[in-house]
């Protein structure tokens, strides 16, 4: 017994050593560098130069900081809103979906593994004020007047950017939600059923409560894709005018390669993993709170 | 049992096999892509490697230097140069993250002023005085003192210039023509001329702005029609002199936002005509009745476009104390030498070979073919403008010449730091699009230059 435990402990440290090391080299050790050269101003070539914490006293009157954190907590709160119920519905009807339930499935997944910079494109050609189908169509149903510059137009290039961001991973919430969906015991729903519930009934009262778990998943993974929101609104507008449609992925980009300001992009940086950690904690907190009333 | 543990011991060895291995082969190709020169032996002749990243894609002027440059690989086994073609702005990134890796090119393509100042200041450039002496073709007579302004740190010349740039106002014919209008050429001119053509339906205008391109050239025109506005734009090379708030500046701006207002510009200046290649586009495809652009942008035109295009004079301004003869054009891009790289002895003779090749056939094709316009005083007196290649190259010099247009300092590239750059070309971006004032976008980019001059007190 004891040789078969040694054994066992020699194989454990032969096969995850390895792997414990890569990810300390490239993930813990690049967080604990990150974090230091947020406390410098270096600009990738003079050495840098400590400063303390003035990176982040200075972000709390930057103007252009503000608007960016502003625009990644809306992005936030708006994707919570639509993605996570668009999940557990679109879930449920395929769920309940006896015909073709794969097909829908497919279609409803197949935004999710597209590349972002390809429907982030179509979507500034959607939006072209020029002859974009919105345009062109607003013009032909006499609304005309609501035609806009949607990519330069600071009022609503904002949610231009974020229509196909919040699109495009409502397919992934779809699934997870589907696969918990089908978890559930058959017998429930068919009792259900059988007492009279009717759809809506099944899903409010049984679906959504049972789901509550998969749902924090859910928000967690949307809160931290959010944090790290990049290619859409780089690839529309480069996060402009000015800021006006960036992110806090694109503002971190921008301060460190455009402007070569890597000791504030490391700050931003940290800033994005401070804030999805504290986020997942919060609603993790809350879904288990949940889960034990 | 056994056979499990045979199995683990197997996988074992083979995962520390292939680790090992990657390992090795990453040992090598730094020490190959590293400063240290890689010599090897090619039986006969010693081979001396050295990495060159061009601002090569895969238009007419890429294509050209690339084939003159195969020719001269064949032709020089001795040289092995690892090319890192990149296009764009990407250079810029690409070159910091190699200089914080210590892992710069030996020789790399690069834009003067203050793209190039940080690396100057940390030592990272060559003295490109040191490649002349060794060089049989090139010396500090071949560029002019103005040429050589911005790649001089300090007294001394770090970078080579490599090209020039000529902007160009053009009108389309048959729009004139139609709405018999004649072409401005005084500001209140160009102001009704446009608005005929907005009241049409035409867009005067063909500049947008996207990270400040085009709209920082046609800003520029505007602040250098003063005397004043040309000595702001020189101060801002020298950290004592240098302000962004100043009359001529403030001027120009109100301009921008009064041609905003007055609809000169496409409605989305962003999306429709921000940077080169949409702007260029927007008034070939015949939506603008003008079209303000720069010289590499020469070949985009159609041969359709340039029968119905007119070379005309910017528009004057009422208060101008200048006279009209100038436009944008400074040099625009250079390269630059690795001082690790060229310290190396033996990498000397590939990069002088290489540089010559660069600044002399290269830069000779490239300009009689009108990719370019060659800021070399020597080469460019054996350029035919007739045999340009590039009808609009062609016609542009030959106005020059006739006109004697003098060429205009560019504040981009005169400004102290790539960070006041880029809040310069956003502050741009959201004056063409309307969301700041012309107020704003003075203090936007004065507080930025005050923030630069902070940190170096």
């Amino acid at each position: 017994m004891f040789v078969l435990n040694r054994n066992k402990k020699l194989l454990f440290l032969i096969f995850v050593v390895p792997t414990f090391l890569i990810y300390t080299y490239y993930i813990i050790f690049s967080i604990i560098n990150t974090a230091y050269y947020s406390l410098t101003e270096w600009d990738a070539i003079a050495t840098p130069v400590f400063k303390g914490l003035v990176h982040y006293k200075k972000f709390i009157s930057d103007k252009d900081f503000l608007m960016v954190m502003r625009n990644s907590l809306l992005n936030v709160a708006i994707s919570l809103a639509v993605q996570i119920p668009c999940g557990l519905i679109i879930g449920y009807l395929i769920y309940r979906t006896v015909r073709g339930y794969r097909i829908y499935r497919f279609l409803v997944f197949v935004p999710v593994v597209m590349s972002a910079s390809a429907i982030a494109l179509l979507f500034s050609l959607i939006f072209n004020t020029e002859f974009g189908p919105v345009n062109v169509l607003l013009k032909e149903l006499g609304l005309g007047n609501l035609t806009r510059s949607w990519l330069s137009d600071v009022n609503v290039v904002y949610y231009v950017v974020l229509t196909p961001m919040t699109y495009q991973y409502i397919g992934l919430y779809v699934i997870i939600q589907l696969s918990g969906m089908q978890s559930i015991p058959e017998e429930i729903i068919e009792s259900a059923t059988i007492d009279g519930a009717s759809s809506f009934r099944i899903f409010w009262s049984i679906i959504v409560p049972l789901q509550k778990q998969i749902t924090g998943v859910c928000a967690v993974l949307i809160i931290s894709g959010c944090f790290k929101a990049f290619e859409h609104s780089y690839i529309m507008t480069w996060g402009g005018p000015g800021y006006a449609s960036s992110f806090l992925g694109v503002y971190m980009y921008m301060e460190t390669f455009v402007k070569g300001n890597y000791g504030k992009g490391s700050a931003i940086a940290m800033i994005i993993l401070l804030g999805s950690l504290l986020f997942t904690i919060l609603f993790q907190a809350f879904f288990s709170k949940s889960n034990t009333e | 049992m056994k056979g499990k543990r045979a199995l683990s011991i197997i996988s074992l060895t083979l995962m520390l096999c292939l680790i090992f291995t990657g390992c090795q082969k990453a040992s090598t190709d730094k020490g190959s892509t590293s400063s240290q020169s890689q010599t090897e032996s090619t039986g006969k002749q010693k081979q001396v490697t050295i990495r060159f990243s061009p601002l090569w894609g895969v238009d007419k002027e890429s294509n050209i230097a690339r084939e003159r440059f195969n020719q001269f690989v064949k032709e020089n086994p001795q040289y092995r140069i690892e090319l890192e073609e990149i296009q764009g702005d990407e250079q810029k990134n690409k070159i910091r993250v190699d200089v914080a890796a210590n892992n710069e090119p030996d020789v790399w393509q690069f834009w003067p002023g203050c793209v190039c100042k940080e690396y100057a200041a940390a030592g990272i450039l060559a003295n490109v005085d040191e490649y002349m002496a060794k060089s049989k073709y090139i010396s500090v007579d071949n560029f002019s003192d103005t040429v050589w302004a911005p790649c001089t740190f300090d007294g001394k010349r770090l970078c080579l210039p490599r090209i020039g740039a000529s902007a160009v106002l053009l009108a389309n014919k048959s729009l004139f023509q139609k709405y018999n209008l004649k072409y401005p050429e005084t500001w209140e001119e160009f102001m009704e001329v446009g608005r005929v053509f907005r009241e049409n339906g035409v867009t005067p205008l063909n500049v947008g702005s996207k990270l400040g391109n085009p709209s920082h050239f046609w800003y520029n025109e505007l602040v250098c029609q003063y005397t004043s506005g040309v000595q702001d734009v020189l101060n801002l090379l020298s950290d004592d002199k240098m302000k962004f708030d100043t009359e001529a500046m403030r001027k120009a701006a109100k301009l921008v936002e009064e041609m905003r207002n007055a609809g000169m510009f496409a409605e989305d200046t962003l999306g429709q005509t921000g940077d080169w290649a949409p702007s260029t586009a927007y008034y070939n495809e015949g939506k603008s009745a003008m079209c303000y652009t720069l010289s590499w942008e020469f070949d985009s035109f159609s041969e359709e476009t340039l029968n119905n295009s007119e070379i005309i004079k910017f528009p004057q301004l009422p208060d101008t104390d200048r006279e009209w003869n100038h436009i944008q054009g400074t040099t625009n891009d250079c390269y630059c030498i690795s001082a690790r790289g060229w310290n190396q002895v033996e990498k000397q003779e590939a990069i002088t070979a290489l540089m010559d090749l660069l600044l002399t056939d290269i830069t000779r094709d490239l300009a009689q073919a009108g990719c370019i316009i060659t800021v070399d005083q020597k080469i460019s007196k054996e350029i035919d403008f007739d045999k340009i290649e590039t009808r609009l190259m062609s016609d542009v010099l030959k106005w020059r010449e006739a006109n004697n247009i003098q060429a205009d300092p560019m504040i981009w590239q005169s400004l102290p730091t790539l960070a006041v750059q880029t809040v310069y070309c956003n502050a741009l971006d959201e004056l063409w699009a309307g969301s700041i004032s012309a107020d704003e976008f003075i203090e936007k980019c004065q507080a930025s230059m005050d923030e630069y001059l902070a940190s170096i007190k």
